[in-house]
């Protein structure tokens, strides 16, 4: 699981450090940047899968292109370096920093410290040697993402330890991989799919098709789910002797009359689709847009109940912004229940100061209450009551 | 920084039964609650939150909104609200517990339970006995004058 993510100069963020738990929620008003941590999160996965293409092609995001280095650095300012760095506990970190021409990129396990300037486009092919000392001596062979151990030793247990340091070295990328994203734009739009390459932010309807057409265990996990927000099946169908599988969704759990998915309410499409990509084994992380949109606020509360078991059960890391105080009463009601720990809900207050964003922690207790409160979710709502009722101080 | 136990008074001048002035000034306590440094002690279950929370169901949008502003702003802010589970309040002793009626008990156990806490209270026989006791109290209005 990551557990925190340092970020600087990436478009409004000029710098923070943002734990990250089982289940983090962003909330905060309207472009305050709560997105902008999650796409800095994806442009370092971009640049660890594809490090050959140019520094402006690492901020097409694949279902979002935010332009270029120009475009999404800090103050628009080129001579800056933009940073972002991921960490798994304490001892395990792995960072670039970006400039307009190369990259320093570094990785910290334990007490070794990986750190190597490259050009950028970055082939990858360029190995950098460092050895390593404590325990034994090894060799360590880095080319930026992955790592190479080996012991100078013939001893089992040395030969042994190299091959765990290696595991420990090359697990940070591996976890950076793993991260998935539902963007807002998401969906499926046509009755029926046949299953597409994808590709590695497969975000498109398509291709969030196809993950659930070709593992056969995600559209039952996705079926479970939606009987407990939505009381209705979901369901596959690909007629024998074609290529075409049918989305379906039954109108009660109990009629068994199937219909297209694409027919049903679009909360009901839009979950399906989160669902889908949480379901995917290779998602450790997941970052998810406003999981709330479409939903009724009874259908928000058992979503949110469902998050909560597969953050808790299923081990999946899933990282939200918000703008619904439902969603987030819903996951505080899901602490005051037990049904999640108090430090496996960590929430984040992001807000804009003189084009800054600021990232507030705002920790939540075993009660299920959240320090500071969702004042800012009300202020709406308290100008409009306060015009109603003439209070006027 | 203050602590109080407020009793069903703000429940029901927000609910509008007692006028739209007071349904004004509730609304002024609780935003000025939340915006301040002060704290309110809750017991969890208590007639005070059980009538807040009865208040959500409200057909009058008005008293929703207001409820909606005291849970978000204050009932679930633990900068603002110090909950306490019934069992865990402080017990009364046998003389003032005598005093008072039993349906006020559960104000005076959280007062006790948060030595500096003031009782703000619409219940003069109620107030009576708590000065009388030591302890402190306000009437509503003395409440709204000192902090709002």
């Amino acid at each position: 699981m990551l557990t925190k993510l340092t970020v600087h100069n990436f478009r409004s963020i000029e710098k923070c450090d943002v734990e990250l738990g089982p289940i983090t929620v962003l909330f905060g008003p309207t472009s305050s940047g709560k997105s902008s941590l999650f796409y800095s999160l994806l442009v370092l996965r971009n640049f660890i899968l594809n490090p050959t293409q140019p520094l402006d092609g690492l901020f097409n995001l694949g279902f979002q292109n935010l332009g270029g280095f120009q475009e999404c650095i800090f103050n628009h300012d080129v001579r800056e370096t933009l940073g972002i760095t991921v960490h798994i506990e304490d001892r395990l970190s792995y960072g670039v920093d970006f400039r307009k021409d190369d990259a320093e990129i570094f990785e910290n396990c334990g007490s070794i410290h990986l750190q190597a300037r490259v050009p950028l486009p970055y082939s990858g092919s360029q190995y950098f040697a460092f050895t390593h000392t404590e325990g034994g001596d090894f060799a360590v062979n880095w080319n930026g993402f992955a790592s190479a151990v080996n012991s100078k030793s013939f001893y089992k247990d040395d030969q042994a330890r190299a091959v765990r340091i290696a595991e420990d070295l090359n697990s940070v990328t591996e976890a950076i991989k793993h991260v998935d994203v539902c963007p807002h734009r998401r969906g499926f739009f046509k009755p029926s799919y046949s299953p597409v390459p994808l590709t590695p932010t497969a975000t498109s309807e398509d291709e969030v098709a196809t993950l659930i057409i070709n593992d056969r265990n995600v559209p039952p996990h996705i079926s479970i789910n939606t009987v407990e927000i939505f009381d209705r099946d979901f369901r596959i169908f690909t007629p024998p002797g074609t290529a075409t599988t049918y989305l379906q969704t039954t109108e009660q759990k109990g009629a068994r009359v199937p219909g297209y998915l694409v027919n049903d309410g679009f909360g009901v499409n839009q979950v399906v689709y989160m669902l889908a990509k949480i379901h995917r084994p290779e998602t450790e992380s997941i970052l998810i847009e406003e999981p709330e949109v479409h939903l009724h606020p009874t259908m928000i509360r058992r979503f949110a109940r469902v998050l909560t078991r597969l953050a808790t059960e299923e081990k999946k890391q899933l990282i939200f912004t918000t703008h619904s105080e439902q969603f987030l009463l819903s996951l505080l009601a899901c602490v005051k229940e037990g049904l999640l720990q108090p430090e496996q809900l960590v929430c984040y207050h992001v807000t804009r100061e003189k084009k800054r964003t600021l990232f507030s922690h705002a920790p939540v207790s075993r009660d299920g209450q959240i320090s500071g409160g969702l004042s800012s979710f009300m202020e709406g709502e308290l100008q409009d009551i306060k015009t109603f009722l003439s209070v006027t101080s | 920084m203050a602590i109080f136990v407020i009793n069903e008074w703000l429940s029901h001048d927000s609910s509008g039964e007692n006028g739209a002035e007071a349904q004004r000034q509730a609304l002024v306590v609780i935003q000025g609650l939340a915006n301040s440094d002060h704290q309110i002690v809750v017991i969890e279950g208590s007639p005070f939150d059980q009538k807040s929370m009865a208040l959500c169901k409200s057909s009058d949008i008005s008293v929703v909104v207001i409820v909606k502003i005291y849970m978000t702003t204050i009932r679930v802010n633990s900068d603002r609200c110090v909950l306490l589970k019934a069992a865990k309040a402080a017990e009364l002793p046998e003389d003032l517990a005598g005093a008072v009626k039993p349906d006020d008990h559960y104000l005076l156990r959280a007062q006790r339970s948060w030595p500096e806490a003031v009782l703000v209270t619409t219940d003069q026989p109620l107030r009576e006995a708590v000065l009388r006791y030591g302890m402190k109290c306000l009437s509503r209005e003395e409440f709204l004058a000192r902090y709002f």
